[in-house]
């Protein structure tokens, strides 16, 4: 090995290239594996050195050229006006304008009952689709008050889906809460927040109630609404207690949240 | 509201058809006491009701005691069955089985449409000795035995059962343990040293640590003070957020040892407590602890378990939900009766605030008057 490479002509890097010599570059022949070939010992291969080791590596002889912070800025700007002039032909509206619009308010003479009540219909009929409620049995077996006589679902089953549900449409009333002038208040629910629901009571009121420090109770059908009639035909409800403190939360973070075991349930 | 969160059960009889592996559990009993019941009853069917797997003169007894209790005053007691070293894996048994969540029907206010009486709820104890220290059985087979349970607790006898008791046994699960009982009577030391950052963990957490009153009557009175003080200084002495760590409870197996909550109070000012301290230790703090145990039955502290309920209403339509669902029926939660305990004292305080400002009519000057005498005696402290 040694005497090999006493043998070979010692290679040095800061020698001038050999005048009078030009060398054509261009990616179809590359100018490495050529000069591998003419300084590497022969008994390496140096098409195999240059495939595994070097081919398309690059070295970045300069610093690279970065952009002063107002160009990028004024990209920004432009970038973020391109997206708003987007909106705006699209017909899309951004939150402040929502918001100083009263998209969100819900007009005094719009709280009614009757108005929201097809919408607590539509929410009975996405429930039965959740939870895959069974179709309503015959009459007399579902107008009986024997638990034995009902097939019910699996309990845990039902809860973690209830838990990621949404809510918008149900029938949700207080109680037992710390503020005692919100026990026995509720409606339907018209918009869920991160720290209140908003219903609209049978006396077609808006409520603002606060899910902290609250307990609200949920009734969902035990069997599916039967279709084309839209309405509750009377039949068993599963009642859960459903704990504000713990869903402080929007509704669509409530969907993909994790939840996890917690230590208490009191008020 | 006061509260006894330790009441003995009886041991039951016990019948040979309980179980299939019958020779285990005689090796269990003391065989003198449960051979004359034994012979007679082997054949036989267990009784549904737990008070009819007792022994005539242990549910006279027990019923005694009861009465007792609500002549004192409490409102809420909890049995306790107590589980050596660990929960049988092969047959584990539930003394309460068949009571549908109470023992005395007719004394319980859930049940007995509102009459006088006393919320009784059932408390598994398990002491945890060398032999547990390797699981005592709390795990996801037992789950659905333990969740016939109100309240589960752990008597740890050793440092390293003391130390799981208080780092993973306390945290939130559906297993989770809300007392810890230091063994009182056997030594004049506890058989560990309540380390501090175990102590606070475990309350942080929610635990509490119990003290039985029932030990200072008897042989072990004098190891029951040093204790018990020991106790106190661990789990609810020092800075004011960490005073509260403490229940009392009675644990008395007769009549004789009940006492009433403000003769518990007193012992508890002779250990060292606030007087105001004693007074959350019996009614606030348990309390609280029961709900927390309420919480093992909920999804995550998020839905509770679903009640089948037939009315046509719906639940919002009617402006006060809560009232008409009430009335007609028997049966109540544990929480509604919470709820009416809470409404009953608010509307107390309510009414003597009225009666006070009427009496007084300068209410100005009496106030600061009372706070300087709250601070002197802070001061004297």
């Amino acid at each position: 090995m040694s005497g090999a490479s006493t043998s070979t002509a010692v290679i040095d890097p800061y020698a001038p290239f050999s005048q009078g010599k030009t060398i054509q570059l261009s990616s179809a022949s590359p100018f490495l594996p050529r000069y591998l070939a003419s300084t590497l010992p022969p008994h390496t291969s140096p098409s195999h050195v240059y495939n595994t080791r070097l081919r398309g590596k690059l070295l970045i002889l300069d610093n690279p050229l970065r952009e002063s912070r107002s160009a990028q800025l004024k990209q920004e700007r432009a970038a973020k006006r391109e997206a708003e002039k987007q909106r705006r032909v699209q017909g899309v509206m951004g939150r402040r304008e929502a918001k100083r619009l009263g998209v969100w308010e819900l007009r005094k003479e719009d709280a009614k009952w009757a108005l929201f009540l097809p919408i607590h219909h539509l929410w009975l009929g996405y429930i039965a689709e959740l939870l895959q409620l069974p179709p309503p049995p015959s009459d007399d077996i579902l107008h009986s008050t024997d638990p034995s006589k009902h097939r019910l679902p699996s309990v845990p089953g039902t809860q973690a889906k209830l838990v990621k549900a949404d809510l918008h449409g149900s029938i949700l009333s207080v109680k037992r809460a710390k503020n005692a002038d919100l026990v026995g208040r509720g409606g339907i629910v018209v918009h869920e927040t991160e720290n209140t629901f908003k219903v609209v009571t049978a006396k077609d009121e808006l409520k603002v109630l606060p899910k902290r420090n609250s307990v609200f109770t949920l009734r969902v059908p035990v069997y599916a609404v039967r279709p084309g009639t839209g309405e509750e035909d009377g039949g068993p409800m599963w009642e859960f207690e459903l704990y504000g403190n713990q869903v402080c939360f929007r509704s669509s973070e409530r969907a993909s949240r994790k939840f996890k075991f917690k230590e208490t349930i009191e008020l | 509201m006061f509260i006894d969160l330790n009441v003995p059960f009886p041991e039951p009889i016990v019948y040979e058809s309980q179980f299939t592996p019958s020779k285990k559990k005689q090796k269990q009993k003391p065989a003198g006491l449960t051979n004359a019941h034994a012979s007679t009853s082997a054949m036989a069917v267990v009784p549904a009701h737990p008070l009819e797997r007792l022994r005539v003169p242990d549910r006279k007894a027990l019923r005694e005691r009861v009465e007792m209790l609500i002549h004192l005053g409490y409102t809420i007691i909890a049995f306790t069955q107590s589980v050596q070293s660990k929960l049988d894996p092969a047959a584990p048994v539930n003394w309460f089985d068949g009571g549908e969540g109470t023992v005395f029907r007719d004394l319980d206010p859930r049940f007995n449409g509102g009459k006088r009486g006393v919320v009784q709820l059932r408390r598994l104890n398990v002491v945890l000795d060398e032999a547990s220290e390797k699981g005592f059985g709390f795990n996801a087979q037992t789950t659905q035995l333990l969740a016939g349970y109100d309240i589960l607790s752990l008597t740890p006898l050793t440092t390293s059962t003391f130390q799981s008791a208080c780092l993973q046994h306390s945290l939130p699960s559906s297993s989770t343990i809300h007392l810890i009982t230091a063994p009182l009577l056997p030594s004049p030391r506890l058989p560990y040293y309540m380390k501090h950052t175990l102590v606070r963990t475990a309350l942080k957490n929610g635990a509490r640590f119990e003290i039985c009153y029932a030990g200072v009557f008897g042989d072990g009175a004098r190891n029951w003070w040093a204790n018990a003080r020991e106790v106190v200084r661990a789990a609810a002495g020092g800075r004011r957020d960490g005073h509260e760590g403490v229940i009392f409870s009675g644990g008395a197996g007769r009549v004789e040892h009940l006492r009433a909550p403000g003769d518990v109070m007193n012992l508890g000012t002779t250990l060292g407590l606030p007087h105001e301290t004693c007074h959350a230790a019996i009614s606030r703090i348990p309390k609280s602890l029961i709900i927390r145990a309420e919480t093992r039955r909920t999804y995550r502290a998020i839905l509770s378990e679903p009640k089948l309920v037939f009315s046509a209403v719906p639940a919002g339509a009617a402006e006060d939900g809560g009232e008409q669902r009430e009335d007609g029926k028997g049966v109540k939660g544990l929480m509604e009766i919470l709820n009416e305990e809470e409404e009953r004292s608010r509307k107390r305080v309510l009414e003597a605030d009225d009666a006070g400002e009427g009496q007084e009519g300068d209410g100005e000057e009496s106030e600061p008057s009372g706070r300087k005498r709250r601070k002197r005696r802070r001061k004297n402290r």
